[in-house]
């Protein structure tokens, strides 16, 4: 039976409690909600962190007090963690990465291009640090998400690929519906897979929606073949005029939709195996 | 990092209703559109520079 891996992303770098009190925030509030999600059927989580302000930041310190709080409260939990590298637009390289260095997360984001950010400010990664960030993540052997928002993304990897920057075989989040980036329509979803498989024949890949277009997103990464994100990163509403209440909702609508289709969810070491990660 | 949806916040000129629109949702005919009266929103606010505090009271034209 084909396995689905789920990716719950808990937090991200804007929601906050006025936007749904139910995000997740604090290292313990991070930490339980992972496993919460864990025990729902996700196998990979996606780390964003907060200061104490519950803004985005980088603070390794908070990645590690999360990181501990997952292991010691609930050593029975073998989720993969995969860590961003974009959760503070005002973050330096260094900031970016040392988190990856010190904790050694199995995973870790890529994001494979620049673009404007919520039509005020930019979202930068230039050539200098895609270059730096990969050669990095081979050496402390963290697996890259290769975030996608558009297709020119795509090629940017592939460019990478050939450089040896990146190694084979890639892993891609494609991520729909954000703004400036390509939007989150069946049509668009195929297009990113096809270039995807045209360009970096052999890469793995998964799928979000932002908003509106979350559900479609879901289904039609399942019916693809691919895997699925879901989470308060991406979506604060659980239908429409529907807050969320927790991110082990997502996760377990996910887990029907995947079950219904005649997939199973990947379990944590099933995702380690299809991903080419070494626990 | 994802950003959520893009929202564009409107008060309709007429009935002053308060209601806001998704850019994922930009090609919809009621993109901007006051869901009472249909008359076009006047904009008050935006994700990425102005977000209202109260902006879960503005209805989303998308639902």
């Amino acid at each position: 039976m084909k396995k689905t891996i789920i990716t719950v992303a808990t937090t991200g770098a804007w929601p906050k409690k006025e936007n749904n009190p139910n995000v997740p925030m604090t290292p313990a509030e991070i930490a339980e909600d992972v496993y919460a999600c864990w025990k729902a059927g996700a196998a990979v989580a996606h780390l964003h962190m907060r200061d104490d302000a519950g803004n985005g930041t980088m603070d390794v310190n908070k990645f590690r007090e999360t990181v501990e709080l997952l292991r010691k409260d609930h050593p029975d939990c073998d989720i993969v963690l995969n860590m961003t590298t974009s959760g503070d637009l005002n973050a330096t390289d260094e900031t970016r990465q040392i988190h990856l260095k010190e904790l050694r997360p199995e995973m870790g984001s890529y994001d494979c291009g620049s673009m404007n950010w919520l039509n005020s400010s930019l979202f930068l990664n230039p050539p200098k640090f895609l270059e730096e960030l990969g050669q990095n993540m081979q050496a402390w052997g963290v697996k890259p998400e290769i975030e996608a928002f558009d297709p020119g993304m795509i090629a940017n990897a592939a460019y990478y690929l050939k450089k040896g920057v990146l190694k084979a075989p890639l892993h891609f989040q494609f991520c729909m519906g954000c703004a400036n980036g390509i939007p989150g329509t069946m049509k668009n979803l195929v297009f990113m897979k096809e270039t995807m498989e045209s360009l970096c024949p052999g890469s793995t890949w998964s799928c979000f929606g932002v908003g509106h277009s979350a559900m479609e997103m879901l289904y039609g990464a399942v019916a693809l073949g691919g895997h699925v994100r879901v989470g308060m990163e991406d979506n604060v509403m659980y239908a429409k005029g529907q807050l969320a209440d927790s991110n082990a909702q997502f996760v377990e609508r996910a887990v029907r939709v995947i079950r219904e289709y005649g997939n199973e969810p990947a379990t944590p070491d099933e995702a380690r195996e299809i991903l080419g990660l070494k626990k | 990092m994802s950003w959520g949806v893009y929202w564009m916040f409107y008060r309709c000129p007429k009935c002053g209703k308060k209601f806001r629109s998704g850019t994922d949702t930009i090609t919809e005919p009621t993109f901007g559109k006051c869901p009472v009266c249909h008359a076009d929103g006047e904009l008050v606010g935006e994700s990425g520079k102005t977000y209202p505090p109260d902006a879960n009271d503005y209805e989303d034209t998308a639902d």
